[in-house]
């Protein structure tokens, strides 16, 4: 069963309280008149290259257009899109790439606007809201939600699976989990990205 | 590219087995030194590194992974062996991941010597991998392949490694050619690569450097568009290579200046 967002026409899957596409709530589709977002659409904000990975010696590859991506992505010392703040003293929520087979994503970091996204799905096709270029992560891999304060992580049924590191190991994840502040969480294999704040 | 004699391949790895003789290269002062990362079978880049920078360099190093990934590792290691024998004094030869069996067989030089030599030679450059050495300190910077090891506190413990081993099985061996750094994280967290390899964050680093009195740490190990750097400079990846789409980078040390050059 799906719903059909009425601004950008995405087929949502049923569980979806907004659009993935477009970030649109479910509920306010019949009055919203316009996109929320009209500078930016979730392609713009996202990492997009060709899945490219190597196994073990993973990072040996770099995206056919490198230059396209670190274009498309929030740098750490210069953004280059205007994001609303966090309704919060505490700062904004971001992922930081701490490990990715697209070599130019590393230490790129990527803004959560969980306000224009209340869903943000993470995943390899190119309609999540976060794009993971890996090719051993699933096209919709996991989503994360706000809940209060709290950034709450859920795997969505991936093929390689979703782990969040414990101080010693990375645990795999089979619920929805809380995730504090500067965790770290790999997909699938080979990408390891942190939850910072600031 | 014509196939060298097998007769002088076996010359120059059994003169070179005969020299090679400790796990640590020590510390080193000088005053011009380049610095060559991950060449992969590139034997144009090596060319170019010794002709261009032969007279002018008191000392160069190479930081280890000299074949795989191409059809001219034979070639490549060749030319560097034969250049360290010629000048032993200036070329130093760092072992990478890449001169073990491990990767061998899987990226492609246990075939290419299988190919060009017959199977039983392979042996032979296995033993001499084994006695390439992990790191040397050159004018305060560490230089290694991967990065520093979980349990690595002074550099001189390197010279106490087993030597020569293979693999390396010794688990701090193996994690010199192995580890990543990373430094939004700290302490050591597993790497994707595998059992055994970890990444190593900024504050393992920075008391590295500050128990050991260095200046920072030159590596290879991860593809750049030349160069990368980590700890606000600390830490510098070269990449020399010229599979990976990206640009060769060296770097030329001269005295207390760095200057980072593309060959391309």
């Amino acid at each position: 069963m799906t719903w059909k967002c009425t601004v950008c026409g995405y087929e949502n899957d049923e569980a979806d309280t907004a659009c993935i596409s477009c970030g649109t709530l479910r509920d306010a589709v019949s009055v919203q008149q316009t996109p929320i977002q009209q500078t930016q659409t979730p392609e713009q904000v996202q990492p997009q290259v060709t899945p490219n990975q190597e196994g073990m010696e993973q990072n040996t590859n770099v995206p056919q257009n490198p230059g396209d991506v670190q274009q498309q992505v929030q740098k750490q010392d210069n953004p280059v899109i205007q994001v609303q703040q966090q309704p919060t003293s505490q700062g904004k929520f971001y992922l930081l790439f701490v490990n990715t087979p697209a070599t130019s994503l590393l230490k790129q970091k990527v803004p959560l606007d969980f306000e224009d996204f209340p869903q943000i799905s993470l995943g390899r096709s190119p309609e999540n809201v976060v794009v993971i270029p890996d090719s051993e992560v699933s096209r919709r891999h996991a989503v994360l939600t706000l809940e209060g304060e709290n950034v709450m992580f859920e795997d969505l049924n991936s093929t390689n699976g979703s782990y969040v590191y414990d101080g010693k190991v990375f645990q795999q994840v089979k619920n929805k989990v809380k995730l504090e502040v500067n965790t770290l969480i790999k997909l699938g294999n080979s990408t390891i990205v942190k939850l910072v704040r600031e | 590219m014509e196939t060298i004699k097998w007769d002088d391949v076996e010359r120059v790895l059994l003169k070179s087995y005969e020299m090679l003789n400790s796990p640590f290269v020590g510390k080193i002062s000088c005053e011009k030194v380049v610095v060559v990362g991950d060449t992969h079978t590139a034997v144009d880049v090596t060319q170019h590194v010794l002709k261009s920078y032969g007279e002018w360099a008191d000392k160069i190093v190479f930081l280890g992974d000299y074949v795989d990934r191409g059809k001219s590792g034979v070639e490549n290691l060749y030319l560097l062996l034969s250049s360290m024998i010629q000048f032993p004094d200036k070329i130093i030869l760092l072992r990478g991941n890449h001169e073990s069996r491990l990767t061998n067989e899987y990226y492609g030089f246990y075939d290419e010597v299988k190919e060009k030599y017959g199977e039983d030679k392979y042996e032979l450059f296995e033993m001499v991998f084994s006695k390439l050495p992990y790191a040397a300190v050159v004018n305060d910077y560490f230089m290694v392949h991967g990065g520093i090891a979980k349990g690595l506190e002074k550099v001189e413990q390197i010279s106490e490694l087993p030597y020569p081993d293979p693999i390396p099985e010794d688990p701090l061996a193996f994690q010199l050619l192995w580890n990543d750094p990373r430094d939004m994280i700290d302490g050591f967290l597993d790497n994707v690569r595998g059992e055994g390899t970890y990444y190593f964050g900024r504050d393992v680093a920075e008391k590295f450097l500050r128990e050991n009195g260095l200046r920072g740490i030159i590596r290879g190990h991860e593809v750049a568009d030349g160069f990368r750097e980590d700890l606000e400079g600390r830490i510098v990846t070269v990449f020399s290579s010229r599979y990976h789409d990206g640009r060769s980078g060296i770097l030329k040390i001269n005295k207390e200046e760095i200057e980072k050059v593309y060959l391309d």
